[in-house]
């Protein structure tokens, strides 16, 4: 698998893409970029250094048309709740399988980069998935007069952010940086493996006991504010994740990751 | 619209409780990863310097020592 991953994509004809090309960053090798430039942590840190402020800028973009659209929808009351839960869910889920994504890629190419990807997008993973149980619990004591309904959204909510603490305390649980890259690895695919499988029994029990609980989305003109709020937030995470990357770069490049290893 | 007053868009329909309390949660923590990866930049900054520091000053006793 730790082929020349630039030979092979150039063997094929497949260029660097135009966006990382039109904000390249001057290096050692001159005006040629490669792809292996993506995996140059230095070359990334200044790329993102540079392409930073992008993403600060459509997240609020983003989150103050959803917000707008949704007042001039004159949604409110416990349609404005779900205006935050329904994104924050849609985010814990998707960054834990972007973390999969890249910790998967890091260990089929056999470099740091990606780990620290994925590293980078998890502590905001994990605080989505805080965040998704807040609301909910809320939305539940609104709706249903409880702050806990126990259905399978839930409780597959709990063992993510279950198994986002986890993966959050990896970097102190485990030592030497290369082991706990892998460990992280492993513990994200094996993790997100067992809530989809947590997700599936419990729902398919309760829709075997009782009447499954209907959707959240009562109004169907939520959609589009909901998916602008979920962009707003998506961009975001790619902001910290950068600012997180740059730092999580410069702590491997000094050896300060066991200094900084309870950071997030 | 469906609000006549601010009150009444603070009330959110008698739910204000919980859609505030999760618009304020969720916005405060956002609001605070921020301030702590900007911390945390500093932080590797502050070290670095220190190190850098600590560098020069080793480097200079080393001339010192020679010359």
């Amino acid at each position: 698998l730790h082929t020349d991953w630039a030979r092979w994509m150039r063997g094929r004809g497949l260029e660097a893409p135009a966006f990382w090309r039109a904000n390249r960053v001057p290096g050692p090798g001159g005006e040629g970029l490669t792809w292996s430039d993506l995996l140059d942590p230095q070359r990334v840190y200044d790329f993102a250094g540079r392409v930073q402020p992008w993403p600060a800028w459509l997240a609020i973009v983003f989150l103050a048309l959803g917000f707008t659209f949704s007042l001039v929808l004159g949604m409110h009351g416990v349609a404005q709740l779900g205006m935050l839960h329904l994104p924050a869910i849609w985010l814990s889920v998707l960054l834990m399988v972007v973390v999969v994504f890249w910790s998967v890629v890091g260990l089929a190419l056999g470099r740091t980069l990606p780990f620290l990807v994925a590293q980078a997008v998890a502590p905001t993973g994990g605080m989505f998935t805080f965040l998704a149980l807040w609301s909910g619990a809320l939305w539940a004591r609104a709706v249903e007069g409880t702050w806990w309904i126990g259905d399978a959204r839930q409780v597959a909510e709990v063992a993510l952010f279950a198994l986002n603490l986890l993966i959050l305390a990896l970097p102190t649980l485990v030592s030497g940086e290369r082991r706990t890259d892998r460990a992280v690895c492993v513990v994200a695919v094996a993790g997100s493996a067992l809530v989809a499988v947590v997700f599936f029994l419990v729902d398919g029990w309760q829709r075997f006991g009782a009447a499954a609980v209907p959707g959240m989305l009562a109004d169907p003109r939520l959609l589009w504010p909901m998916i602008l709020v979920g962009a707003g937030l998506w961009f975001y995470a790619t902001y910290v994740a950068l600012m997180r990357l740059r730092c999580l770069i410069k702590e491997r490049e000094f050896g300060l990751s066991e200094l900084f290893a309870a950071r997030w | 619209m469906v609000w006549n007053s601010v009150g009444e868009f603070f009330h959110m329909g008698g739910y204000g409780l919980y859609v505030w309390g999760s618009v304020v949660v969720t916005f405060g923590f956002m609001l605070t990863e921020v301030l702590i990866l900007r911390m945390r930049r500093q932080a590797i900054l502050d070290h670095l310097g220190q190190a850098r520091e600590l560098d020069a000053a080793d480097a200079d006793e080393d001339q010192g020592g020679r010359s």
